[in-house]
C-alpha cells in the first residue's frame, strides 16, 4: 500500500492527527477493490460464504447464479462473480464487495467500480468474428470515464485470428477450444485480447479483455459453483 | 516587522449540508490511497516554478496542474505553491524564511509569481516566457525575467534568459529597453515605501534598470533523473550584505530524481558554499488516483417485467405500502434519501435528498435505475426533484424507455443528458413530510485539525482535537444545527503577536480567541431555507453564525438553472463573539453585507464580485476568479479593496489570497460531498472581512444545475 503524496504533505507535521483511525468506518486498506476484491474466493465456490459479501451476492449465492473467476492482473487480484440479471443481451455479474462487469455474450461492455470504469463498448463487429471462429479485420469502440467525469469514447482497428485449438480445463476436465486473437490498436493505444471459443457451443468459456488504461487486461473463466 | 503575520485557514465544505466544518483537512490524512502523479511535470526549481536551480526557464508545467514545493539551502527556506492557471499562465504563492536577516531576527517573506508563455517551444525556435517574481510581496524577491529555453533531443535543453532587478545584480548592463524611453534607465528602489506598502503592486519598477544574462544546462539521462548547471545573475546582495551568504561562484549544480511516487528531491550545491535540498510535487488535478470513483457498482436495471408487479399505491394524502418501502430501502442502499414522493398519471415525481455523491447527476442517475426497477409498469417517466434545506432546487425528467435504451448504449452518457429535460423546480412543493427513511435529528463525531501559518514566531501552528455536530430538523425548511470543538493537543493557544491594528479587530484577535477558548462552541444555528419564486432561493440564519461571530443573516439568490449568470443579496447584522466561544458577545456589532454576481466564463473559469460592507464597517468590493475541474478540484485567487486606506489596513496593503478545495473522494475515490477546502491569505487582518456563513445558496444549489451537472453526467451511468 503506498500512501498519495498529497495526504502525506497535507500531513506533514501532523503526524499525531494522521495515525487516528478513519471516521465513518471508511476502509483504510486501499480502494474498496483492494479490501473486498482481494479476498480470493475458492471458500466462495467450496461452500463456505465470505464474510463480508454485499447482500445482493449473499442473495445469489443462495440461488444457482451461474459463476465466473475474474482476475484484474494489475493489481495481483481475484474473485468470484455471479450473475445479477440480463437486460437486452447484457448479463450484469457482480462480485461479493459490489464491483460489476457487464457482459455481452462473453464479451466486456462495462465495468463498474474499478476506477477509470469502462463504461459501454460496442463489441458487435468483434463478436460477429470471433464466436464462429473468422478471421478478419474490425472495428470496435469502447468508452471510458476519465479522471474529470467526462466520458470519451474510443475507436479501435482489430485483426482477428485463430492461433489453434487449446484443452482447457475449467474444473470439469478438459474441454476443447479454439484460442482466437483480436489485436486492437488506435494511434495511442495498443491490446490484445484473447478469447477460449468453444466450437461446439460456440460460446466463449475463457477470455482475456483488456479494460482500459488504468484497469488492464481482465482475465475471465468460467467456474463450476 | 514585528506585525502580525498570519493567516488563518478556513476548512469549510461546500454544499453540504449542517455537517461539521473541518473534520475535512485532518480526514485527508487519512486517506492512504494509490499514488498517482502528473504525467510529464516538469521540474520545478529552488524557486517552487519550473525553471532551473535559481533561475527561470519558459518550460512550462501542463494546463492545469499544481505543483507543491519545500526547498531550503543555507539559512533560506522556501516553500511554494505553483498552479498552470491556463495553458500559457502560472502563477505561485511562495513563503521564505531568511534566518536572521533582520536585525530583529528572521524574514518572513510572501511572495507572488506570474510567468506568461509568449511562444510555445517547436521544432525550430525555442520556447519563450516572461516572468514576474515577488511583483506583490514585500520586494525581497522582486525582478523581471524574459528567458528561452530550446529542447536538443529528449536529453538536452538549454536556457538563456534577461533578468531584471534582483536577477540582474551580476555583471548588469544597460537596459535595452532604454532606447524606448529613459523610463527605463533607471530601477526605483524596490518598496521604498517600507513595509507598510508591501502587498501593493510595484508597477513602477517592472523592467526598469540594468539587465543581466542568465542561463543554464539541463541532461535529463533518464526519465526520473535530471542534471542541471546554472549561471546565476543573482548575487544575493543583501543576504550577503548581513553576512548571510558568501556567495564564490555564479555557478550552482543540482540533481534531480523522481520517486516512483511522483516526489521529486532535489539536491543542489550553490553558490560555490551550500548544499540545497528540494522536495517537489505535481498533482494534475484531471487526473486523481481513481478516476470515476471506486465505490460499489450502481443498481442494473432490471427487464421491466421483473420491475414491482406491486403498485405503489400513492392515491390518497399519505402514500405507503411495501413497493413504497421497496423504494426507499433502495434509495437507502444507494446513499439516497426518498423525501417524497406524488404520482400524475404515467409522471412519477420523487423528492431526492443527497448526502452521499458529488456529482448531482450520479445521484440522479442512481435513483432514476432504483425507481425504474420498483415503479409500475403504467409509470413512463421519472421527474427526479433534489432537495436540499427541504427546498426543491432543480427538476430532471427522465423518460423510462430512454433508461432502457441508453444503459449500455455507447454514447449514452452523452445521449441520456441531451433526452433529459433540466428545469427550475420552484412551485413544486411536493409532500415533504417526514423523510421516508432519514430522522429528523442527526449527529455525528469526527477529528479537526485547525493550521494556522505565517505567524513570525512559529510559522506553522496547529490544533487537532474532536468535533461534534448535530442536527435537528423541525420542519424540513427549518433546521436547528449546530457543532462543538475540543482541542486535544496543538499550540495555537502559544501565540503571543496581538493585534495592532487600527481598524475594529473583527479578525485579528485570533490569538485571543485561540487562548481564552477550551471546548468551544463553533456555531449554533436555525436555518431556514425558502422559494420565493422562479430562480430564487432564500436563507436565513440566525444564532451563533461562525467562531467569531453571532447575529442574523438574510440571503437571497437569482439562480436559472441553466445560464452563466446569478445574482444575490446578503444582509447580516453580526455581533462579535467573545474570545472564549462560548455564549457571551463582545460589544463591537456591524450591519454587513453584499450584492454579488457570479459568472460562469466558461472553460471551467468562474468569476464572482462581492460589493458591499464588510465586518469593519469598511466599504468596498471583492474580485474573485476560480478555475474549477469537473471533478470538483477548484483553485482560485481573489482580491478586495474597501475605503480603508492601505496605511490603515497595514501590512499587505489590502485583503488578499488564494483558495484550494479537493474534494475528498477525488483522493479517496470513494463517494462522498466533503472537500478538503483551504483559503491561504500572506496576512489575515480586520480590512476587507467577510461574515463565514454556512450554507450559501449557491453552494447549496450549484450541483444540481447547469454548467455542474451537465460536466459531471459522465456519472450518470457510474
Amino acid at each position: 500500500m503506498k500512501i498519495h503524496p498529497l495526504a502525506l504533505m497535507l500531513c506533514a507535521g501532523l503526524v499525531a492527527a494522521c495515525s487516528a483511525s478513519a471516521p465513518n468506518g471508511v476502509a483504510l486498506g486501499g480502494s474498496a477493490f483492494d479490501s473486498g476484491f482481494g479476498r480470493l474466493t475458492q471458500r466462495l465456490f467450496s461452500g463456505g460464504q465470505p464474510t463480508a459479501a454485499s447482500a445482493p451476492f449473499q442473495a445469489l449465492l443462495a440461488t444457482p447464479a451461474p459463476a465466473i473467476v475474474v482476475s484484474v492482473e494489475n493489481r495481483d487480484a481475484a474473485t468470484g462473480f455471479l450473475r445479477q440479471s440480463a437486460r437486452d443481451n447484457v448479463e450484469t455479474w457482480i462480485s461479493p464487495d459490489n464491483v460489476a462487469l457487464y457482459l455481452e455474450q462473453g464479451f466486456v461492455v462495462g465495468t463498474r467500480g474499478l476506477g477509470s470504469d469502462m463504461m459501454t463498448a460496442d463489441i458487435r463487429q468483434p463478436a460477429a468474428l470471433i464466436l464462429p471462429r473468422r478471421a478478419g479485420q474490425v472495428q470496435r469502440f469502447m468508452s471510458f470515464l476519465d479522471g474529470n467525469d467526462q466520458v470519451t469514447v474510443r475507436s479501435y482497428i482489430c485483426d482477428i485470428e485463430s492461433r489453434g485449438s487449446r484443452q482447457i480445463d475449467l474444473g470439469t476436465g478438459l474441454v476443447p477450444t479454439e484460442l482466437m486473437q483480436e489485436s486492437c490498436t488506435n494511434p495511442d493505444q495498443e491490446f490484445q485480447n484473447l478469447y477460449w471459443v468453444e466450437p461446439r457451443s460456440g460460446q466463449i468459456v475463457q477470455s482475456r479483455q483488456w479494460a482500459g488504461d488504468f484497469i488492464g487486461p481482465l482475465a475471465i473463466r468460467r467456474a463450476v459453483r | 516587522m514585528g506585525q502580525m503575520c498570519k493567516q488563518i485557514t478556513n476548512n469549510w465544505r461546500q454544499g453540504r449540508l449542517f455537517t461539521s466544518v473541518a473534520r475535512v483537512l485532518a480526514f485527508a490524512c487519512f486517506l492512504p490511497i494509490i499514488t498517482v502523479q502528473a504525467q510529464d511535470a516538469p521540474y520545478l526549481s529552488y524557486f517552487g516554478t519550473p525553471g532551473l536551480i535559481d533561475m527561470p526557464s519558459a518550460v512550462q508545467m501542463r494546463d492545469g496542474n499544481l505543483g507543491f514545493t519545500i526547498a531550503g539551502a543555507g539559512t533560506t527556506r522556501r516553500n511554494t505553491l505553483t498552479f498552470q492557471i491556463s495553458p500559457r499562465i502560472s502563477g505561485s504563492f511562495r513563503y521564505a524564511i531568511i534566518k536572521g536577516f533582520d536585525e530583529t531576527g528572521d524574514r518572513f517573506d510572501r511572495s507572488f509569481d506570474l510567468t506568461y508563455l509568449l511562444r510555445q517551444e517547436s521544432d525550430w525556435g525555442p520556447g519563450v516566457a516572461v516572468g514576474l517574481r515577488d511583483f506583490a510581496g514585500t520586494g525581497m524577491y522582486s525582478s523581471e525575467f524574459l528567458a528561452a529555453t530550446k529542447s536538443f533531443g529528449p536529453q538536452f535543453r538549454a536556457t538563456v534568459g534577461l533578468g531584471w532587478g534582483r536577477l540582474a545584480q551580476r555583471d548588469g548592463f544597460d537596459n535595452p529597453l532604454s532606447g524606448l524611453s529613459n523610463y527605463f534607465e533607471t530601477r526605483p528602489g524596490a518598496a521604498t515605501g517600507g513595509i507598510n506598502t508591501t502587498g501593493q503592486l510595484d508597477f513602477g519598477s517592472w523592467f526598469r534598470g540594468d539587465v543581466a544574462v542568465f542561463g543554464g544546462l539541463e541532461w535529463m539521462p533518464n526519465d526520473r533523473t535530471r542534471v542541471v548547471l546554472e549561471y546565476s545573475s543573482d548575487e544575493y546582495r543583501g543576504e550577503a550584505r548581513r553576512g548571510l551568504i558568501d556567495q564564490q561562484s555564479p555557478l550552482n549544480v543540482g540533481v534531480n530524481y523522481r520517486f516512483r511516487n511522483g516526489v521529486d528531491l532535489g539536491l543542489y550545491y550553490m553558490y560555490g558554499t551550500d548544499v540545497g535540498v528540494s522536495l517537489s510535487y505535481v498533482i494534475d488535478p484531471v487526473n486523481p488516483p481513481s478516476a470515476g470513483g471506486i465505490e460499489s457498482a450502481p443498481p442494473a436495471l432490471q427487464p421491466r417485467d421483473r420491475a414491482a408487479a406491486l403498485s405503489w399505491n400513492l392515491a390518497g394524502d399519505q402514500p405507503q405500502g411495501p413497493a413504497l418501502t421497496a423504494l426507499a430501502a433502495g434509495l437507502a442502499d444507494q446513499g439516497l434519501v426518498l423525501n417524497g414522493i406524488e404520482q400524475s398519471g404515467s409522471v412519477v415525481t420523487v423528492y431526492l435528498g443527497n448526502p452521499t455523491y458529488a456529482a448531482g447527476a450520479q445521484a440522479i442517475g442512481r435513483a432514476a435505475r432504483v425507481l425504474a426497477n420498483t415503479a409500475p409498469a403504467e409509470v413512463t417517466a421519472f421527474r427526479i426533484v433534489p432537495v436540499a434545506g427541504g427546498i426543491p432546487l432543480s427538476q430532471v425528467t427522465v423518460q423510462r424507455t430512454d433508461l432502457e435504451e441508453l444503459e449500455h448504449a455507447l454514447d449514452g452518457s452523452w445521449q441520456s443528458y441531451s433526452r433529459a429535460q433540466i428545469a427550475d423546480a420552484a412551485g413544486l412543493d411536493g409532500p415533504f413530510g417526514a423523510p421516508l427513511n432519514t430522522p429528523a435529528f442527526s449527529f455525528g463525531i469526527s477529528p479537526y485539525l485547525s493550521p494556522s501559518l505565517f505567524d513570525p514566531d512559529n510559522p506553522f501552528r496547529a490544533d487537532a482535537g474532536v468535533q461534534v455536530d448535530a442536527s435537528y430538523a423541525l420542519t424540513p425548511q427549518l433546521v436547528f444545527s449546530g457543532a462543538i470543538r475540543q482541542p486535544v493537543l496543538g499550540n495555537l493557544d502559544t501565540a503571543t503577536r496581538l493585534s495592532d491594528s487600527i481598524l475594529p479587530h473583527v479578525r485579528s484577535d485570533f490569538a485571543l480567541y485561540d487562548k481564552a477558548s477550551d471546548l468551544e462552541l463553533s456555531y449554533l444555528t436555525a436555518d431556514y431555507f425558502f422559494r420565493p419564486g422562479p430562480d430564487l432561493y432564500g436563507r436565513v440564519t440566525a444564532g451563533y453564525l461562525e467562531p467569531m461571530f453571532a447575529g442574523v443573516s438574510t440571503e437571497l439568490l437569482w439562480k436559472p438553472v441553466t445560464g452563466p449568470l446569478a445574482l444575490g443579496v446578503e444582509v447580516n447584522y453580526a455581533v462579535q463573539r467573545g474570545f472564549a466561544r462560548d455564549f457571551t458577545l463582545q460589544d463591537y456589532d456591524v450591519v454587513t453585507g453584499h450584492a454579488s454576481a457570479y459568472y460562469d466564463l466558461g472553460g471551467g473559469y468562474h468569476g464572482q464580485l462581492d460589493l458591499g460592507r464588510y465586518l469593519a464597517g469598511d466599504w468596498g468590493g471583492t474580485v474573485t476568479l476560480d478555475r474549477q475541474f469537473s471533478n470538483g478540484v477548484s483553485v482560485g485567487a481573489f482580491f478586495t479593496l474597501t475605503d480603508v486606506s492601505f496605511d490603515e489596513f497595514g501590512e499587505g496593503s489590502f485583503d488578499k489570497g488564494i483558495r484550494l478545495t479537493i474534494p475528498i473522494n477525488w483522493l479517496s475515490g470513494q463517494p462522498s460531498r466533503n472537500d478538503f477546502a483551504t483559503t491561504i491569505r500572506p496576512l489575515l487582518r480586520d480590512g476587507g472581512a467577510r461574515l463565514d456563513v454556512n450554507n450559501r445558496l449557491y453552494d447549496l444549489t450549484s450541483d444540481y444545475h447547469d454548467p455542474a451537472l451537465q460536466d459531471r453526467w459522465g456519472r450518470f451511468w457510474r
